[in-house]
């Protein structure tokens, strides 16, 4: 099927959702990309003062919630971020007040086109979840989509498909394994022609271990104050972080030569962080989400700093600190024999978490991610493996990306299975 | 007076707690222009924030406010403005509706936290609406400044913006034809940003470009998914 051969119609009206443990991206395919707010809320205490001063929300979301921002001792109570390790609880209601109020107000930002024209009658909406989500999650989305359609006529379909299979479809890749590792977890996921279920393994760690470890460091360098602040942590995160190509070795060089790992990290314009001789700090935050099992991180463990919980899927129980090219190889070996070495050579890495910076002057201790993943599959299966490893091309929005070809291609008669978590949950039909 | 201490507070830790709030907002500080106490700007957008302490007497608290309020929308130095005040008193204050309709925005400081009470609403530009007065001064009103517009631009723009209305209303009448000559009543309309279409020529442009994205174009899954559906139901 090739584009022409497309429904304009309904190119017009795809729309996708990626709701990520940190962002939530949305929008019509019309856009070429989506738009992007923070995956938070905040109850607005009860208060006959804002009342009096005309602010009547319980609940803000997003962008928004900054400006309502009080006191550092509320913050705990009142902000929710309804996503934990990709999963909401099903008993939070808070958390999926805040879920449903972003989603609303995602739709309320569209509804333009069904005033500016009456033959528009909706979008055809769908929402990646993390490929381990639990069922209870799709069925809150359909609940919450089939509000919103009631209340704003924007949702003429909806449909949830996992998060690999988006990147996989972003990417054009029929097979491959795609690991996705984001803010709250990490999926591997071998896909051919769809997600192979059974295969799937998740490590519930991503970039809030990462955050976890650069919080300490900054800690450990005299800088407490700064470890709860989450904007400074992430920042200095970013700017500091490295992926060692050899965790062992690069602490090695980096003890033997201090200055060269040496950095200053500007936070803003009153602060700036020296790393003076603790460069090696920096290998840690980048080894976390590939090998957490690592003696350098016992201390980190014992001080309650790395609780990474296990993953239950099925009958099998994945530990959350399992080395991440273990995890892939034990992803690839539950899917047929004759795939392994076509899924070996097509792995993708997706998600944020991926993206890390290799310094020129640092190329012989410090690795992107595809080198590392690589790297440690050369050293597990021997050098004679050929292995592929490669970024997705827009590592934020290939989710989002994947979500609209869904929308975009999926046809019309092709109705929502419960049993299969599949097809159209449709206005007229289902509700 | 409250006013004279007012603007002494530029250096106190009320005014380093609006500095700290505006700064976690993505805001740098400005020279304040004046009539405030501190200013930060964004892009092309300026905040500017009046700090008030309050004096002893409740009833000059409240009459000084009102006169800041007056004063701010009078003045309009920035395009959002704000008074800070260290805590919200009734007695101190006029009442909420007067900052809401001025679009005069409060914000209270406690400790080092700040919180929007009431969010401020950004004021329009001045637009001279008669060039009287800046004649009677002897300058044409452009050379007032930015602020004020030129008479004969405006004549322009509206005469501009009623053949824009017309053109669009025979567009539209043109659309309504042609939709119901095809008996089509599914014919689309998309983006916010303008992507307004139901005309076959102009939305298969459209789509086109869509269509055309990188990860649209030539993508296997398109097929897939497409057969999805009838082998899905077979099983």
């Amino acid at each position: 099927m090739g584009g022409a051969a497309l429904d304009p119609r309904r190119a017009l009206a795809a729309y996708g959702e990626d709701y990520g443990t940190r962002y939530f991206k949305y929008g019509p395919l019309v856009e070429q990309r989506p738009r992007v707010v923070e995956s938070v809320g905040l109850f607005l205490e009860e208060s006959h003062l804002l009342k009096m001063f005309g602010i009547e929300k319980q609940l803000v979301v997003g962008e928004d919630v900054k400006r309502f921002l009080g006191a550092r001792s509320a913050l705990a109570r009142s902000v929710v971020y309804p996503l934990t390790d990709g999963e909401v609880r099903r008993d939070d209601e808070r958390a999926w007040q805040v879920l449903a109020e972003l989603t609303r107000r995602g739709f309320d930002q569209f509804k333009g086109l069904k005033e500016s024209k009456d033959s528009f009658d909706g979008f055809y909406v769908t929402a990646a979840l993390s490929a381990i989500a639990p069922e209870y999650m799709r069925e809150e989305l359909l609940k919450i989509h089939t509000k919103i359609d009631r209340e704003l006529g924007l949702v003429k379909a909806f449909t949830v498909i996992p998060q690999p299979l988006a990147v996989a479809i972003a990417e054009k890749e029929i097979s491959c394994v795609v690991v996705e590792s984001g803010h709250g977890n990490t999926q591997i996921t071998p896909i051919h022609t769809y997600p192979i279920r059974e295969a799937v393994v998740a490590l519930y760690r991503g970039g809030a271990e990462a955050d976890a470890i650069a919080a300490e460091v900054l800690k450990d360098l005299g800088y407490g104050d700064l470890a709860s602040d989450e904007m400074a942590v992430r920042k200095f995160k970013e700017e500091a972080g490295l992926i060692p190509l050899d965790l062992n070795e690069a602490l090695k060089k980096a003890k033997e030569n201090p200055e060269r790992l040496r950095c200053k990290v500007r936070l803003s314009t009153l602060t700036e962080i020296d790393l003076e001789d603790k460069g090696w700090y920096r290998f840690l935050i980048g080894e976390v989400v590939f090998n957490p099992a690592h003696e350098m991180f016992e201390s980190f463990r014992k001080r309650g700093v790395l609780s990474i919980r296990d993953a239950r899927l099925g009958e099998e129980t994945v530990e959350g600190t399992l080395p991440l090219e273990e995890a892939l190889l034990r992803s690839i070996r539950k899917t047929p024999t004759t795939l392994h070495d076509a899924l070996l050579n097509r792995i993708i890495l997706s998600g944020g978490n991926f993206q890390w910076k290799v310094p020129e002057s640092l190329k012989d201790v410090a690795a992107s991610a595809p080198l590392k993943v690589k790297h440690l599959l050369g050293k597990r299966l021997g050098s004679g493996v050929n292995v592929e490893v490669r970024l997705t091309q827009d590592p934020q929005f290939s989710v989002w990306k994947g979500c609209v070809v869904w929308s975009l291609a999926l046809p019309e008669n092709y109705l929502w299975n419960e049993k299969r978590g599949e097809g159209w949950f449709k206005r007229g039909v289902h509700y | 007076m409250v006013q004279e201490r007012g603007s002494l507070l530029t250096e106190s830790p009320l005014a380093d707690a609006v500095r700290r709030y505006f700064a976690e907002l993505g805001y740098t500080e400005i020279e304040p222009p004046e009539g405030v106490d501190v200013a930060f700007r964004k892009g092309e957008h300026r905040i500017g924030v009046r700090l008030v302490k309050f004096s002893r007497s409740s009833v000059r608290d409240r009459r000084f406010i009102r006169s800041e309020i007056y004063r701010l929308l009078r003045e309009r130095p920035c395009e959002e403005l704000y008074i800070t005040v260290e805590e919200i008193s009734f007695g101190r204050l006029p009442p909420p509706y007067e900052f809401r309709e001025s679009g005069i925005g409060l914000l209270r400081v406690n400790g080092s936290s700040v919180e929007v009470a009431i969010p401020a609403t950004p004021l329009r530009k001045v637009v001279a609406t008669s060039t009287s007065h800046t004649l009677q001064e002897g300058r044409s009103s452009r050379s007032v400044g930015n602020e004020y517009v030129d008479i004969d631009q405006l004549v322009r723009v509206v005469k501009e913006l009623k053949e824009l209305i017309e053109a669009v209303k025979k567009r539209d009448e043109a659309l309504v034809a042609s939709s119901d000559k095809g008996g089509d009543s599914n014919v689309s309309t998309t983006t916010l940003e303008g992507m307004v279409h139901s005309e076959t020529k102009e939305s298969e442009k459209n789509l086109d470009h869509m269509l055309a994205a990188d990860f649209i174009k030539g993508n296997p899954w398109l097929g897939i998914i497409g057969g999805f559906g009838a082998k899905k139901e077979g099983d």
